[in-house]
């Protein structure tokens, strides 16, 4: 019935032309595709920090650094690949026009785990952050881990039905996160920086050359939520236009706002103390550190001071910056663990609708609408994930690990895509067009996706010789996909025609 | 009043065949032209373009009983299924882009929790559209 007929991407889609076509009109602009990537993107700040603290102990800022340079490339990356190609997918997306089917595939499937990782790990956070109500949530590894299994439980039921999301919710809570994280800079800066104990803090921390490059591998955790801006282009007014300028916006935000939570973490706290007590919750270790400093009235002089007013003021913020960020953190968490349930089903569906996975894991739910086969499998992986969180703390570290086998490979594979199309098809309009290029045989090549590949390439390999977890996990993970991936296209070829028009083949719906 | 272009959105309810007359009626006189559009909510969970078979069905008989009430009125009609978000932005946007004059949405009453309620969409029109919106609302019952 709708066989000739081929959705445009925008906010609104105009479905099959009953009288005549019309153009769209794309809803989402600059700060609407900012706010949702930096909801994903700034969620991580609240775990990542301890994590990458906990292997590169006082080098933690210099990984973090690095792995700022290497999302730096990644970001511009996807600005071209986005604007080229405003759909879901992201990373997939590229690969299947840069590459091959069964890059593509890689690709999505890897990102599928990084989704799912980010779910678990999202999840996973909340608990300590709410230890701050009631103590057993942070310290009990079995309430801990209950609780979060629980969250993306609920999570899974409220999506398979499909409650409304509010994105004036998300725009609000995501300006709030950065107002929230600045004040902690600024106040731990203005309180508690002090430059040779903060250079102490460093040097005296230095970690082994091992584990300042598995640091730097975990530190690329920060920048979860990088293909955000890449998923929501198809929902964005002038994608090739908008989504570039969101990029650039995103990355500058993003480093400034982690070179701010780094120098306020090392400045509240040792490393040993960041990698292990507030590993899982260190922007409440931070605000502790603040509170504690003010009570004890060694922050900078300023608890002496006469004026009675700056004193008040200061007691206020000591007695309610804790509660402010245990409240925004676990909100913020519970709002990026959706994001990643959201996440994975457009991607699912989007793989399905161009073959590269049975379209089956994408079927809607007749009543609710919803793809709940998609959710309800890669939730219960992500709450399989968290099961060794019953034994023990170190599941932590290995969901870290987990994140980084995902996400590099799909980061790596973005970056050999961008260059491949330049190869290929250096024909094709580029709205946004990487500068620094290198001339080889009459084609132009990003000097920093190159870069980016040469990077991202090498944390993955790293990861995967140091992190057996990971390794095995990870690899476990490639070879279901791959079989499934093989067996998929044995029993069903893909059809010469694509994007196939229906997902899931139907919807069990009425007919 | 100009009355150029009118948008009717209908939502396969009853209220429809009577806001598809209405709007025919208030047309006839100085001829305008009838938009009718069905807006298809899409989930969050799926991509926007994402093709649900059952809905567009939905949507399809809807805007064909439009076009057969239209035709018992003696009065061409133009139809559009339209995917969004959200049914009220996605009007509006529509009601901005067509340039009409005139929003015609027809309303069933009910109550939730036993308080009446007009939903979500109604009032994020009647707040946020450029135009005049002309609500019809059924008799109780």
């Amino acid at each position: 019935m709708f066989n000739d007929w081929r959705p445009k991407l925008g906010d609104k889609v105009v479905r099959s032309p009953r009288v005549k076509l019309h153009p769209l009109r794309r809803v989402l602009g600059v700060p609407g595709l900012f706010s949702t990537a930096y909801g994903d993107l700034g969620s991580s700040i609240y775990y990542a920090l301890g994590l990458v603290a906990l292997m590169a102990m006082g080098a933690a800022p210099v990984a973090l650094g690095i792995a700022g340079i290497f999302f730096v490339f990644t970001a511009l990356t996807y600005a071209e690949g986005t604007a080229m190609f405003p759909e879901a997918g992201g990373s997939a997306s590229f690969a299947r026009h840069g590459l091959s089917d069964l890059m593509g595939f890689i690709s999505g499937w890897s990102l599928m785990f990084g989704y799912i990782v980010t779910i678990s790990i999202s999840a996973y956070t909340i608990p300590s952050y709410l230890g701050y109500f009631w103590e057993p949530l942070k310290v009990s590894p079995v309430i801990h881990t209950a609780v979060a299994m629980g969250i993306v439980a609920l999570l899974m039921l409220i999506n398979v039905i499909g409650v409304r999301e509010s994105s004036q919710l998300n725009f609000s809570l995501a300006m709030l996160d950065i107002t929230v994280q600045i004040l902690i800079i600024v106040a731990a800066v203005v309180l508690l920086f002090n430059p040779t104990i903060f250079w102490h803090r460093i040097t005296g921390y230095w970690p082994s050359t091992p584990d300042l490059i598995f640091g730097v591998a975990i530190a690329a955790i920060a920048f979860t939520g990088v293909e955000t801006i890449s998923q929501m282009s198809e929902e964005a007014r002038r994608p090739y236009e908008k989504a570039p300028r969101a990029y650039i916006w995103v990355i500058v935000v993003v480093l400034a706002i982690y070179a701010g939570i780094s120098v306020a973490a090392f400045s509240a706290l040792t490393p040993p103390e960041l990698g292990s007590a507030w590993v899982t919750d260190p922007v409440a270790g931070i605000a502790q550190g603040i509170s504690k400093a003010i009570l004890q009235g060694d922050a900078g002089g300023l608890t002496q001071s006469a004026n009675q007013a700056v004193v008040l003021a200061l007691n206020v913020f000591r007695s309610i910056l804790p509660v402010v960020v245990a409240v925004l953190a676990a909100t913020i968490l519970f709002i990026a663990t959706n994001a990643g349930i959201l996440g994975i089903s457009r991607l699912a569906f989007s793989l399905g609708r161009f073959q590269l996975i049975p379209a089956e894991l994408g079927h809607v739910h007749s009543r609710f609408k919803t793809p709940y086969i998609a959710i309800l499998i890669f939730g219960l992986i992500a709450i399989i994930l968290q099961i060794p969180g019953f034994f023990g703390p170190e599941v932590f570290a290995n969901l870290g690990g987990l994140y980084a086998f995902g996400s590099m490979l799909s980061f790596a594979l973005a970056h050999l895509s961008i260059l491949a199309l330049r190869v290929k098809k250096p024909e094709l309009s580029r709205p946004f067009k990487l500068r620094l290029n290198i001339k080889v045989a009459n084609r132009e090549l990003p000097f920093t996706a190159i870069l980016g590949l040469l990077g991202t390439g090498v944390i993955w390999i790293v990861v995967v010789i140091l992190q057996p977890y990971s390794r095995w996990v990870g690899f476990g993970w490639l070879i279901i996909g791959l079989g499934i991936f093989f067996l998929f296209r044995k029993l069903k070829p893909k059809s010469p025609e694509q994007p196939s028009p229906t997902a899931a083949g139907a919807t069990g719906g009425k007919k | 009043m100009k009355l150029e272009k009118i948008l009717v959105a209908v939502s396969g309810k009853d209220v429809d065949t009577e806001a598809v007359r209405l709007a025919c009626d208030l047309a006839k006189k100085p001829k305008a032209k009838i938009y009718v559009v069905y807006v298809i909510e899409v989930k969050r969970s799926l991509p926007l373009d994402a093709v649900i078979d059952a809905e567009i069905h939905v949507a399809e008989e809807a805007l064909a009983h439009a076009e057969d009430v239209a035709s018992d009125m003696d009065y061409e009609i133009e139809t559009d299924l339209i995917q969004g978000r959200d049914a009220g932005p996605a009007i509006v946007d529509e009601a901005m882009e067509k340039e009409v004059d005139l929003i015609l949405m027809g309303f069933a009453p009910k109550k939730r929790f036993g308080v009446f309620n007009l939903g979500r969409v109604i009032p994020y029109v009647l707040e946020e559209a450029p135009c005049r919106v002309l609500l019809f609302r059924e008799p109780m019952k």
